[in-house]
């Protein structure tokens, strides 16, 4: 069964594989409440397409579902889905649902 | 290799030519009687959001990779656009404008994890000879315009181009309803006046994704001269 702790392990696996290709300074910790999207996010956007697309494939990759983690709101200061961590899989385990 | 509507036209015959050197993947709502080891065919609507997810997961797992797409599929409608159903309408904007959208959006997806990709577009002479009866695919050959510019700009940094091709006036069934008087007014427009060759569309097609053509991106190139 796909769950939270699930999911999160899943997304901090993600996270490992984009630090590798951020400067020293940038590196996301694995923390709930550090920041993707946002005025205090370290990271462009580029990297957190990246995020967004390699969740994409794990998800596929390991629980076998189609996910799509567009969202109309990806950009929303207020109700980014890709604001911290956990308002990330919180999403995910929405969209899997 | 990736090319959509690939059951008949520019898309069969890019087809042909490019199994000669690549392993393509195609689609298109028919069959396709097309058959050679390096072809693999999938039925499907280009704008089916579920259907083309499944066609990019069945590429990226069994491939890895994905290096060039050519989003070919296309729908056109001759019709004034008083007597147009909003059906039809909706058809052409969905396989025209969104099949190239979802295609160009799953694609980036698997490219850039190689740094590497190449993405053609097909537009239309519909759009600047302003075509009367081709409302409805004239405004979805702008948009694909407007895509190829957005996304050539967006999706630079991953080392993938964005290009589109309108090709001259061809003898495909796309223009197989349309009276020869109205094709032989349109030869006169183009600056070159004559049909087409498909050898002369894959000698583009060849140069757009050549592995040394890195500078060009987010470019429209009408053949036949408009």
């Amino acid at each position: 069964m796909i769950n939270t702790e699930l999911i999160t392990k899943l997304v901090y696996s993600v996270i490992d594989e984009i630090n590798l290709e951020l400067p020293k300074t940038k590196k996301l910790k694995k923390k709930l409440e550090t920041q993707l999207y946002g005025d205090k996010s370290e990271i462009d956007s580029l990297s957190l397409v990246n995020i967004v697309v390699l969740t994409e494939q794990k998800i596929e990759d390991k629980f076998n579902i189609s996910v799509n983690l567009a969202d109309e709101k990806a950009m929303s200061q207020k109700n980014s889905p890709y604001k911290t961590i956990k308002t990330f899989v919180d999403y995910i385990e929405k969209s899997i649902e | 290799m990736l090319i959509t509507g690939t059951s008949r036209g520019i898309g069969k015959y890019l087809t042909e030519h490019y199994t000669k050197k690549f392993t393509v993947i195609g689609c298109s709502r028919k069959e396709s009687n097309y058959s050679s080891s390096n072809y693999t065919h999938f039925c499907m609507d280009v704008s089916d959001e579920k259907k083309v997810k499944e066609l990019f997961n069945f590429i990226r797992k069994k491939f890895g990779r994905l290096d060039y797409l050519i989003n070919n599929a296309g729908k056109g409608s001759m019709n004034h656009s008083i007597l147009m159903p909003v059906s039809v309408a909706r058809d052409i904007l969905e396989t025209n404008v969104i099949g190239t959208f979802l295609f160009s959006r799953e694609a980036a997806k698997i490219m850039k994890n190689k740094k590497f990709g190449r993405i053609i577009n097909f537009v239309s002479f519909a759009i600047p000879f302003k075509l009367e009866g081709e409302a409805v695919y004239a405004a979805s050959k702008a948009a694909i315009v407007s895509l190829t510019h957005v996304l050539s700009r967006e999706y630079a940094d991953f080392g993938i181009t964005v290009n589109a091709i309108a090709p001259p006036a061809t003898k495909t069934d796309l223009i197989k309803g349309v009276q020869d008087v109205k094709m032989k007014s349109l030869l006169k427009r183009q600056a070159i006046h004559r049909f087409g060759n498909l050898h002369e569309i894959s000698y583009l097609t060849d140069f757009l994704i050549g592995k040394k053509n890195k500078m060009i991106t987010g470019q429209i190139i009408y053949m036949g001269g408009v």
